[in-house]
C-alpha cells in the first residue's frame, strides 16, 4: 500500500504535499485510485454507491412532508440572512499559525508557529451570503453513563434509549482515560452517542421543542455561554428530563435505568452568535446564565 | 378515569434532581459470554431502519401533528406543552406563571422589595401553602444546598457552634 | 399627510431641493400555519419512498413491548395474526413463507394497534351528528382527528388572517384606489426616525395597538423607487406572530394575500419590482 511513499530524508515530517499514493515527479502517474474491491466479482454490489436502490445498504431518506424543514427553506432562510446582514461587511481572518521565517529552508519547513496569544487557530468569519446561511448540519446526541463502567449490560440500555429517542441506531462509546479512583480505564465502554441528519434531526428538535422542554419544570432555556465559538452549541438533558420523550413517557416500566443526554447542535453559522439566532428562530429559547 | 391516571403520574414524577443514582436491577442481569453474535459478511448488511409507526400528537391548542415513533402508541394527547408553556408564550397572560416551588433566600428577597423595582404584587409567584409551613431554619440555609433540591438534609459536622450574634439578639 | 408644497419646503430645508422623499413601507407577513400542500407528483413521490422505506423496516420487537401473557398482549395478537406457517406439506404456488419471529419476511410488516379511544366512535360512522352534538369536545378518550386543512374564511373573507393557513399571506391596504404595501412617510423632518421606527410607528396607527409583530430586521430588504411620487420606499420585513390587524379609520381597506393574488391586485411594475421579496408558499 504505502509502496509509493518517498523515503527521501526530508527538511520537515509533516510532509502534507508528500502524500502516500501518488508520485509528485512530473508527469504525475496514478492520480486514479484503483479500487481492489472493483475486481472482485463477489463485492461489486459494495461498489454501489448508497444511495443507489440497487445497493444492499440503500435506506430511504425523504420518506414524508418535513414541517420543520419546510418552515426553515420557506420562511427562516431568508429572515436569516436579512437579520445577518451588515452593510459592507468583510471576511474576518480567523487568528492563524505563523510562519517561523523564510530565510532559511529549516524555518521553511518547520511546524507553523502557535497563532499570537491563544493556543489553537480560530477559522475565518465570513459574512453571512445567499450561498452560506446558517442551518442546522446534524445533532450529535452523547449519553456517558458512568455506571455503566460497574455494570456493562448498561450500555445496551443506554443505547436502546438513545434509539428510541432518534430511531437512529447508536453507536457504542469508551472511555478515553485512566482515571483509577472513578474507575475508568481507557478502553471500557461507557455509554453511547448518534449522529441524526434529515428527517430525524428534524423530527427530534420539534420533539424538543415542543413536547419535551417545555415540560421540564426548572428549564429556562440554552446558557448564552454554551458554544465552542464555532457555531456549535450544545446542552444537556438530566435523566429526569429525558422521560419527557413519548417514547419513554409511555413505557416508563421499560426503562428503570435511564441516563442523561448531552445534545450538540452542528451548525454552519460559524460564530455561537449566529448560532443561537438560528436556533432560538427553530424554537430554543436562551438565558443569560 | 384517563385523566386521574395522568394526574397521578404528574404526581409521581418527583420535582427535584437526585445526584445519588441508584441502579435498578443492579446484580440481577447476566450477560451471557457465551453468546457469540453471527458475524455479517461483507456487503450483506442492510441498514439499520427499526420498525417505526405514524403517531398522531395532538396538542394542548388542539393542532395535531403526526411523528413517527417506534413505541407502539397511535396517538397522543399532550396536557403541557409549547402551546401553554410560559416560556414559549410570554405575552399570554392566560397562562399561570407562579412556580409552585419558588422557595429560598431569592424569591423570598423578590416576594418583599419587587415594589421597589416596578413590579407589582400580582407579579410575584405566591408561595404554596407546603413551602409556607416550613420551618424558618430551613430557609436560612444556603443557597447552594437549595440548587441540590429542596428537601436535601445539611449534614451537621462537629459540634454546635458558638454562635455569637444569636446570643446577643436573646439578651436583648 | 402632508401637501405637496410643504413637502418640498421641507426637503429644501434640510436637503437638495428636488431629492427623493425617503419613505418606509412594511412587508407585514403570516407565516404558513399549516404544512405546505404537495403537488400531485411530490405526494407520489414520497409515498413511494414511504413505501420502500417501510419495506426495508426491521420485525417489530414485539417481545420487548408486549410481554407474553399481558393483557395488551392479548390484545395485540387478537388485532394482529400470525401469518401462515411454512408447513412442509402443503404446495405453496406462490413462494413459501419466511417467517421469522412471526413475520414473512418477504412482505413489508403491517401492525394495527390496540386503540386508545373508545371504539364506538372508530365503528359508528353514521354517527357523526351525534358525535358533534355530544360534549365530546371535552372527552380525553376520544379519537385524534387531524383538524381541517381549510377553514371558513377561506370562503370570501380576505381580511382574515385564518385563511389559507398552508401559504404566507401579505398585508396589502387600499390607498389612492389603488392596493399596495402600507407606506409611511415621516410627519415633521426635525427629528429624523429609523425606518423600522417609522414602519412600527405607522402600522399601530393604522392597524392598532393590538398586534404583536416581529420585526426581522432594521435593515431594509429592498428598495422601490417611486418615480411617480418622487419617492423611495424602503421595504421593511416583519411577521404578525398573534392579534389582529384593526383598521382604525372605518374607511381604509385592506386584505391578507398570497403571492399569486398580489400579482391580481398590485400594480404591474410595482408588483414585479417587489416580486422576488414574496413566498411562493
Amino acid at each position: 500500500m504505502s509502496l509509493n511513499k518517498v523515503f527521501i530524508r526530508q527538511f520537515s515530517g509533516s510532509g502534507a504535499v508528500l502524500r502516500a499514493g501518488y508520485s509528485t515527479v512530473q508527469p504525475v502517474h496514478h492520480l486514479v485510485k484503483v479500487n481492489k474491491a472493483a475486481l472482485k466479482p463477489l463485492y461489486q454490489g459494495v461498489l454501489l454507491p448508497k444511495d443507489d436502490i440497487k445497493s444492499v445498504s440503500f435506506k430511504p431518506t425523504e420518506i414524508s412532508q418535513d414541517r420543520v424543514a419546510e418552515h426553515y427553506q420557506n420562511t427562516l432562510k431568508s429572515d436569516l440572512l436579512l437579520h445577518n446582514y451588515e452593510h459592507g461587511a468583510t471576511t474576518l481572518k480567523g487568528n492563524k499559525k505563523r510562519s517561523w521565517g523564510e530565510d532559511s529552508p529549516y524555518k521553511l519547513y518547520r511546524n507553523l508557529k502557535k497563532p499570537k496569544g491563544v493556543s489553537r487557530p480560530s477559522k475565518d468569519v465570513h459574512p453571512i451570503r445567499y450561498d452560506n446561511v446558517p442551518e442546522v448540519e446534524s445533532i450529535v446526541i452523547q449519553s456517558y453513563n458512568k455506571d455503566a463502567l460497574d455494570e456493562s449490560w448498561l450500555n445496551i440500555s443506554t443505547r436502546l434509549q438513545l434509539a428510541q429517542i432518534t430511531n437512529v441506531k447508536p453507536k457504542q462509546i469508551y472511555s478515553k482515560a485512566n482515571i483509577l479512583p472513578w474507575r475508568v480505564r481507557q478502553g471500557k465502554p461507557c455509554g453511547g452517542k448518534v449522529e441524526i441528519t434529515g428527517r430525524d434531526m428534524t423530527q427530534f428538535i420539534s420533539t424538543l421543542t415542543e413536547l419535551v422542554l417545555p415540560r421540564i419544570r426548572t428549564f429556562q432555556g440554552i446558557k448564552n455561554t454554551s458554544g465552542d465559538s464555532n457555531g456549535n452549541i450544545t446542552f444537556g438533558l438530566d435523566p429526569e428530563d429525558v422521560k419527557g420523550f413519548p417514547e419513554i413517557e409511555n413505557f416508563q416500566e421499560l426503562f428503570p435505568n435511564l441516563s442523561g443526554l448531552q445534545i450538540t447542535f452542528k451548525t454552519n453559522a460559524g460564530t455561537d452568535e449566529r448560532a443561537r439566532t438560528l436556533l432560538s428562530s427553530l424554537g430554543f429559547p436562551f438565558y443569560n446564565p | 378515569m384517563f385523566k386521574s391516571a395522568i394526574s397521578a403520574k404528574a404526581a409521581i414524577t418527583p420535582a427535584f434532581k437526585s445526584f445519588q443514582r441508584n441502579v435498578a436491577m443492579k446484580g440481577e442481569v447476566n450477560l451471557s459470554n457465551r453468546r457469540v453474535m453471527r458475524k455479517i459478511k461483507l456487503g450483506k448488511a442492510r441498514p439499520a431502519i427499526f420498525y417505526q409507526f405514524d403517531t398522531l400528537v395532538e396538542l394542548s391548542d388542539g393542532s395535531v401533528i403526526k411523528r413517527r415513533s417506534q413505541a407502539p402508541k397511535d396517538e397522543i394527547r399532550m396536557i403541557s406543552d409549547q402551546r401553554n408553556s410560559p416560556l414559549w408564550n410570554p405575552n399570554r397572560s392566560d397562562l399561570v406563571t407562579s412556580d409552585p416551588n419558588a422557595t429560598g433566600k431569592i424569591n423570598k428577597f423578590k416576594q418583599r422589595f419587587a415594589s421597589f423595582s416596578g413590579q407589582t404584587e400580582e407579579e410575584i409567584p405566591k408561595e404554596d401553602a407546603v413551602s409556607a409551613k416550613e420551618p424558618e431554619k430551613e430557609s436560612k440555609k444556603d443557597d447552594l444546598l437549595e440548587l441540590m433540591g429542596h428537601n436535601i438534609q445539611e449534614v451537621q459536622k462537629g459540634g454546635k457552634l458558638f454562635n455569637k450574634k444569636e446570643s446577643r439578639n436573646r439578651k436583648v | 399627510m402632508r401637501s405637496a408644497v410643504g413637502r418640498a419646503v421641507v426637503r429644501a430645508y434640510s436637503t437638495q431641493s428636488s431629492g427623493p422623499i425617503v419613505s418606509s413601507t412594511l412587508l407585514l407577513s403570516r407565516n404558513p400555519v399549516i404544512t405546505a400542500e404537495l403537488q400531485p407528483f411530490e405526494n407520489q413521490y414520497y409515498k413511494y419512498q414511504n413505501e420502500l422505506w417501510r419495506r426495508l423496516m426491521w420485525t417489530f420487537p414485539k417481545w420487548f413491548y408486549f410481554r407474553e401473557g399481558t393483557a395488551s398482549e392479548q390484545r395485540f395478537r387478537q388485532l394482529n395474526k400470525n401469518p401462515v406457517a411454512n408447513n412442509p406439506d402443503i404446495e405453496f404456488p406462490r413462494g413459501r413463507p419466511e417467517l421469522r419471529h412471526s413475520r414473512d419476511r418477504r412482505f413489508k410488516q403491517e401492525l394495527r394497534l390496540p386503540k386508545t379511544y373508545k371504539e364506538e366512535v372508530e365503528t359508528g360512522e353514521g354517527l357523526e351528528s351525534e358525535a358533534s352534538a355530544a360534549p365530546a369536545q371535552d372527552d380525553l378518550a376520544r379519537k385524534i382527528v387531524p383538524n381541517s386543512r381549510t377553514t371558513k374564511a377561506d370562503e370570501n373573507d380576505q381580511t382574515s388572517l385564518e385563511r389559507r393557513l398552508a401559504r404566507t399571506l401579505y398585508l396589502v391596504i387600499k390607498s389612492n384606489d389603488k392596493w399596495t404595501l402600507p407606506n409611511f412617510v415621516e410627519e415633521s423632518a426635525e427629528e429624523l426616525k429609523a425606518l423600522h421606527v417609522l414602519a412600527e410607528e405607522g402600522l399601530y396607527k393604522i392597524g392598532g395597538e393590538q398586534i404583536n409583530y416581529f420585526n426581522v430586521s432594521n435593515t431594509p430588504c429592498h428598495v422601490y423607487n417611486n418615480s411617480n411620487e418622487n419617492k423611495k420606499e424602503y421595504i421593511i420585513k416583519s411577521h404578525i406572530l398573534s392579534g389582529e390587524f384593526k383598521p382604525q379609520d372605518e374607511s381604509l381597506q385592506f386584505l391578507w394575500l398570497t403571492k399569486e393574488e398580489l400579482e391580481k391586485h398590485l400594480d404591474r411594475a410595482y408588483y414585479t419590482d417587489i416580486a422576488h421579496l414574496l413566498s411562493s408558499v
